[in-house]
């Protein structure tokens, strides 16, 4: 995400999230975002490029005509997800790595102890 | 992105399963690491603890007296020497992963096997969300999706 900034005030609107959400389902027309969001042609064309100008969301098809056109998510953002989940997957095992070396400190204590 | 769906990550530790549930939950207080990303609030953190049994509380304690805290999950499974499964809370939304705690036995102890599943159900715009949290200064886990995108952004 070239600009943090951009991506969230894009996703703090609620129809775009919709619209985000919804892409994650696969590729849709234009047209068919607008009627699940319930909102215009017009509005929807807005919010589309207000996704497209953050990287969130591109267009892909016949350019020069707009019905034609499918809109879909960009995969590069979402990598960062991944990149969380390693996060995720460093913290747990670190924590795991300080549970096990309090278990066998303390069951050497209470061998000792016996 | 099926892919992303879980995280697992495992350790083998020279204690029977019994006793390593035990010190898993009873004592998470003794070995639970105090990284800037494992509080929810870290100037009034104070420990952090399990509530025995199902239902119970997984929670960073405030006040030891009154028990305020914040939760980071809920109890659904409480199997000692077994299992241990919680609802992990990922922001104040509502948003819920899953983390499971087994503990396999093994020839010479027990293999703790964490697993903290349920990402794909979160929606993109929760995690961007949280990354707005986190620069108002709440952050949880999602510190590192921030600090990612930052490093990113630069």
């Amino acid at each position: 995400m070239k600009d943090l900034d951009a991506t969230l005030s894009a996703l703090a609107d609620p129809t775009r999230r919709h619209v985000v959400d919804l892409l994650r389902t696969g590729p849709r027309r234009a047209g068919e975002l607008a009627a699940s969001a319930e909102t215009s042609a017009p509005a929807m064309s807005r919010h589309l490029r207000v996704l497209r100008a953050t990287g969130l969301v591109e267009a892909a098809g016949v350019d020069d005509d707009a019905r034609l056109r499918v809109y879909r998510l960009r995969r590069e953002p979402f990598v960062a997800l991944q990149a969380w989940l390693d996060q995720v997957e460093a913290f747990w095992g670190e924590q795991l790595g300080a549970f096990k070396a309090h278990a066998e400190r303390r069951s050497t204590r209470k061998a000792r102890a016996r | 992105m099926s892919s992303t769906d879980s995280v697992t990550t495992s350790v083998e530790v020279a204690v029977d399963p019994v006793t390593a549930f035990e010190v898993f939950t009873e004592e998470i207080d003794a070995w639970y690491q105090r990284g800037p990303h494992s509080w929810k609030n870290p100037e009034r953190a104070v420990g952090v603890r399990f509530e025995p049994g199902v239902g119970g509380r997984w929670i960073e304690v405030w006040d030891e007296e009154t028990g305020e805290g914040y939760d980071f999950g809920r109890i659904k499974a409480w199997e000692p020497g077994k299992r241990l499964l919680l609802d992990y809370l990922i922001h104040d939304g509502g948003h819920v992963t899953e983390v499971e705690v087994r503990f396999e036995p093994t020839e010479d102890g027990t293999r703790v096997v964490l697993e903290h599943r349920g990402w794909d159900a979160l929606p993109p715009a929760v995690a961007a969300a949280g990354v707005a949290n986190v620069q108002k200064g709440e952050p949880v886990l999602l510190g590192w999706f921030a600090e990612y995108i930052e490093k990113e952004a630069r």
